[in-house]
């Protein structure tokens, strides 16, 4: 039997919803990875910066 | 940056100082570093300032292109011949005498504005904040302000900018006296940059950007190995880099984006081959990096050669 207007809408508004989960889920995951990535790559010149670029804020 | 009256900017300062100063307690970033680096991904504060102030340098940067291209002039010369003060004209103030003008020069011609502010002025301006046109070009510039106030580089993958809200700075930016605007314009253009923390993971870094892109599709999602640059002497290392991190598939292990051998994966071959063609490390790793971004090495096969008894 065909399914209502009413259930379509519905289930194409889970799917939707799934498709945005998942697409921030990924987005997060990434960003996380990176972040890592960044912090592992951090020599104590690469700190210097940053100390430098705090002091740059706080001026 | 803080000095200049900038309410948003000095809000998500005060808010990286003080996250910062959780670990060092004012003391050097350097003392601390054993104890910040425990804290993973996002939630790291290093990630987090560093991005801010990359978020801050690059939409600095754009500024003077963004009010060129909307035809807004902010050169002392014509300020003055405006009427404006610098030291307590805003820069919403400047937007709006020049669409003012601008108006009032297309319906009367190419007459040079009156170089004084008269009452008409006053009203002109009230006017003008008030316009449809006004509200829609300083609407319009916001905008502007607000994308260009995002991270890019290595630190471009971060959606938000962290301890601050990109379109309320833009809309206190457009309200700040244009001397204090100019200012932090200038001090964000200056001295150390956020662009030039971790360069060398821009390779991995935007590599993984690439993979990742390819897998959003209607695959199930999959997130790219660690990727991640071959040791360089004094870098911290953790041995976390071939470890995904809690619910994270890892994904498959050929055709690293950006085609750069990771250090975890790939430490045990660069080693090998270091001994056995007799160069030192640091050598093996430029060519074996070099190699890998022609797409001369196979990077699995790579990884399998540390694995592999002598």
């Amino acid at each position: 039997m065909a399914r209502s207007l009413k259930e379509r809408y519905e289930t194409r508004r889970v799917q939707l919803v799934q498709e945005r989960v998942k697409k921030v889920d990924q987005q997060l995951l990434l960003e996380q990875k990176t972040a890592d990535l960044i912090v592992e790559a951090m020599s104590e010149e690469d700190l210097d910066k940053v100390t430098a670029i705090i002091q740059k804020l706080e001026r | 940056m803080k000095a200049f009256n900038i309410a948003s900017l000095n809000k998500g300062i005060e808010q990286a100082q003080a996250e910062i100063n959780k670990y060092t307690a004012g003391g050097p970033i350097t003392a601390a570093w054993t104890k910040m680096k425990k804290l993973v991904g996002i939630d790291n504060p290093i990630v987090k300032v560093t991005t801010f102030a990359d978020a801050l340098e690059r939409g600095f940067a754009q500024i003077p292109r963004i009010l060129k291209n909307n035809g807004i002039d902010t050169s002392k010369k014509t300020l003055a011949d405006q009427g404006l003060n610098p030291e307590n004209a805003t820069l919403r103030d400047v937007i709006v005498k020049q669409l003012m003008n601008k108006n009032a020069n297309e319906a009367q011609g190419d007459r040079p504005p009156p170089p004084t502010i008269s009452s008409k002025d006053i009203e002109d301006t009230h006017k003008a904040n008030t316009d449809p046109k006004g509200q829609a070009k300083i609407k319009a510039i916001i905008a502007q302000l607000t994308k260009a106030l995002s991270p890019g580089g290595i630190f471009g993958i971060f959606k938000k900018v962290p301890y601050v809200d990109s379109a309320a700075l833009a809309n206190d930016l457009i309200n700040a006296p244009l001397q204090d605007f100019v200012q932090v314009v200038q001090t964000a253009g200056s001295g150390a940059k956020a662009a030039e923390v971790a360069t060398d993971m821009k390779g991995a870094i935007t590599g993984q950007g690439g993979a990742e892109t390819k897998g959003t599709g209607k695959e199930a999602p999959t997130v790219p190995g660690s990727q991640t640059q071959p040791s360089a002497p004094g870098k911290p290392t953790t041995a976390t880099a071939d470890t995904a991190p809690t619910g994270q598939v890892p994904a498959p292990a050929d055709k690293r984006g950006g085609g750069e051998p990771a250090k975890g994966r790939h430490a045990p071959a660069i080693s090998k081959i270091s001994k056995e063609s007799g160069v030192d490390e640091e050598t093996a790793t430029k060519l074996i990096r070099h190699m890998a971004k022609l797409g001369l090495v196979d990077l699995d096969k790579l990884a399998q050669h540390g694995t592999q008894a002598k």
